[in-house]
């Protein structure tokens, strides 16, 4: 592997996320992609960083409709004396 | 109050607490949210700065548990151990789905990989989001989103890569 080509799989395997966050200049995505689409370690890399970030984000729960824990959390906040005005020096736990 | 401790609540489920600790540290982030409110200066979204006080509760909690501690504390080893890889497509029909999988692989982050991963690619903030709730510069925060996602894609090498076998 010449220089160059070995300076710009270093790249690549470091910047990758970059690549995948869409956070790189133009500059930099060019010589990542340009790379990447040769090289037989960065390329699946590449796909697999892509599939992960997208089932990543599938995996983010929609709010609950119920139960919710907010009632406890509200118990639990009235409970501490600052809620009141005094200022205790520890836990109100 | 019930949308951010819901949201809290699913947050800190990822961040690898059992539901009844997870409800524990939740309202503790209030309490003490609460108490700091003075202090809230408005420089960062009211979430974020919970995120943030979510992140150091759940923190303190992981390491009274005695099975986490040795995790939390030495978190580049156990990046490298989490060769505890998922199990083959031909096991996945009979125990998981992928989506069970990936939840395996990000609760076998340590702590310091799992939290970035979490509010970056499952939560959805903005890199500057996360970084700011994790109190890292920028640079340091996608060092460590990026050291996460490649160990969870080792881990999760047979479903993600499997386009490139065929």
């Amino acid at each position: 592997m010449q220089l160059r080509e070995r300076l710009d799989h270093r790249f690549a395997q470091q910047h990758m996320s970059d690549l995948v966050d869409g956070t790189l200049s133009a500059r930099r995505r060019r010589r990542i992609e340009r790379h990447a689409d040769v090289c037989p370690e960065c390329r699946p890399l590449r796909r697999a960083l892509v599939r992960l970030v997208g089932e990543l984000s599938k995996l983010r729960d929609p709010p609950p409709a119920q139960p919710t824990i907010a009632p406890t959390v509200v118990e639990r906040v009235r409970g501490c004396p600052e809620a009141a005005g005094a200022r205790p020096k520890r836990s109100c736990s | 109050m019930r949308l951010h401790a819901d949201r809290l609540y699913a947050v800190v489920i990822r961040f690898g607490a059992p539901g009844g600790e997870a409800e524990e540290i939740v309202q503790e982030t209030f309490v003490r949210a609460w108490r700091a409110i003075g202090r809230f200066k408005g420089e960062s979204q009211f979430f974020t700065w919970l995120y943030r006080i979510a992140i150091n509760e759940a923190k303190r909690h992981m390491t009274r548990r005695a099975a986490q501690l040795e995790r939390v504390a030495s978190d580049d080893m156990a990046l490298e151990s989490i060769g505890d890889r998922a199990p083959s497509p031909q096991l996945r029909a009979e125990h998981q789905d992928l989506r069970a999988a990936l939840e395996r692989a990000v609760r076998a982050l340590p702590m310091d990989y799992r939290i970035p991963l979490v509010l970056r690619d499952i939560e959805g903030l903005s890199t500057a989001q996360a970084a700011a709730v994790m109190q890292l510069r920028e640079p340091a925060f996608k060092s460590r989103l990026h050291r996460a996602r490649l160990a969870v894609r080792e881990a999760m090498e047979d479903y993600l890569d499997v386009e490139d076998q065929a």
